[in-house]
């Protein structure tokens, strides 16, 4: 099997990750937050411990690190939480539906404006530009997908951040594809709320996620889910302070202590080396798909680790089919950003995507290439 | 039972500050342990805090205010 898609979850996981999160099922029978045994402790202490990791890694105190099950969890409690009556939402045209929905159900129930912002890759001025021009200083919520899932566009977040910061309004940020290959820095970047999920470019397992605040300006967003936490429990009301603040019910422990190795690898490894050979096996990759006659590679020349392509008189899932049925994986479709497909023209068929992985080899870009181009030539 | 023997709870807001505080202390020296506070010691039901020898109850307070980790009353003496 050749696995290429990685911009949906990471894939193999490094062994590191996958001896933490059995042996916390093995040995760390207890529940973190929910007495002071030693089982129990001995849970929490690995909790806290993916929390200094996660901090450390996103320049953010532990205490801010919220453990959520994804990225789209810690995007909804940020986007509705952060949303107040009237205000303007900003997000930008290659916005995953894990932004848009939440997005929209927060502007129709709270009878905000909703407007998508545009970006001009190459052009971060314009498109910092554009933002400042559509922003209602103090009432507006700013969400910028760090990287996009099918095209590798790079929004300027540290700009945007300024943007933000200057105008007071709240600024989140998506880092799903973007976490453990780019650098983010939510202190440095002015981010607001950080919200990237465990098992993509963090390698951690699925079942995990961070909701990382900043320093901001802006309060602590509404809670989403009530329930237990562990303390104050007379109170009617959640905790006032993160992280037990978002964290009602049972915490995904083994999940964390996997996602805790996965940020120490990714830390040890280095991003710029990951970033680095992911980006030359994507490019590796459509260079060779691009001869082939009826190829279309829409991105995945210029940088980044997923490359989206399509093939003339097929269809992206027959085109999908056939490489799963030669071993190869990849995902067809509008990969839950029809934004995005509208914005680099591929809409409404979508397209095919290929993400790359650390893990990822030469020869595998190789063949996978190959395959594509005698797909093309049935 | 003599006071350096006898312990006392820092309280902090949650179980994640306990952990930061016992991280904290046992950088300066001082043993201290997460530890959850009974909900007939504290005004909002269960708590949590971290358990120290309290003889050390000044110096840890100091540390954790340089810290700057936030931190409740202190209990003990008899517990």
């Amino acid at each position: 099997m050749i696995y290429l898609d990685n911009a949906a979850t990471s894939f193999p996981k490094p062994r590191e990750v996958i001896k933490a999160t059995a042996a916390a099922m093995r040995d760390m029978c207890g529940n973190p937050g929910r007495g002071s045994h030693r089982a129990a402790a001995a849970a929490a202490e690995r909790v806290y411990r993916c929390r200094e990791a996660a901090g450390r890694f996103f320049h953010a105190q532990p205490e801010n690190v919220v453990l959520t099950c994804n990225a789209t969890a810690a995007l909804n409690v940020a986007v509705k939480g952060y949303v107040r009556e009237s205000d303007r939402i900003l997000i930008s045209d290659i916005e995953h539906n894990s932004v848009l929905r939440p997005a929209s159900r927060a502007a129709k129930e709270r009878g905000s404006e909703l407007l998508i912002y545009q970006t001009y890759p190459g052009d971060d001025e314009r498109t910092v530009d554009g933002i400042k021009r559509l922003m209602i200083p103090g009432s507006t919520v700013v969400v910028a997908n760090h990287m996009s899932n099918i095209c590798g566009r790079v929004l300027p977040i540290a700009e945007i951040g300024e943007l933000c910061r200057e105008r007071e309004c709240a600024f989140i940020v998506d880092g799903s594809q973007s976490a453990g290959r780019l650098g983010i820095d939510v202190s440095g970047m002015k981010i607001d709320a950080l919200c990237v999920p465990g098992h993509k470019g963090l390698y951690g397992p699925q079942g995990t996620g961070l909701l990382v605040f900043g320093d901001g300006i802006h309060g602590l967003p509404e809670t989403l889910t009530e329930g237990g936490s562990g303390m104050n429990s007379i109170d009617i009301t959640m905790p006032n302070d993160p992280p037990e603040r978002y964290e009602a019910g049972t915490l995904n422990s083994p999940g964390a202590a996997g996602l805790c190795a996965g940020i120490e690898w990714v830390e040890k490894t280095g991003i710029d080396r990951i970033s680095e050979r992911e980006c030359e096996l994507c490019r590796q990759f459509c260079m060779n798909v691009a001869k082939a006659p009826g190829v279309t590679v829409y991105s995945g020349l210029d940088g980044g680790h997923v490359a989206l392509f399509g093939i003339s008189g097929k269809s992206p899932a027959g085109v999908g089919a056939l490489l799963d049925e030669r071993g190869i994986c990849v995902r067809a479709g509008l990969h839950c950003s029809p934004l995005a497909h509208k914005t680099v023209g591929t809409y409404p068929g979508g397209a095919v995507r290929a993400s790359f992985g650390y893990f990822n080899t030469p020869s595998e870009a190789h063949k996978a290439a190959d395959a594509v181009c005698e797909i093309a030539g049935l | 039972m003599t006071k350096e023997m006898r312990k006392c709870i820092i309280t902090t807001k949650s179980q994640t500050l306990a952990k930061k505080a016992e991280r904290a202390l046992l950088k300066v020296g001082i043993g201290a342990r997460v530890t959850s506070v009974d909900p007939s010691l504290t005004e909002r039901g269960c708590g949590w805090g971290v358990e120290l020898p309290c003889a050390d109850v000044t110096p840890a307070e100091e540390a954790l205010r340089r810290d700057r980790i936030y931190f409740g009353v202190t209990l003990g003496g008899g517990i």
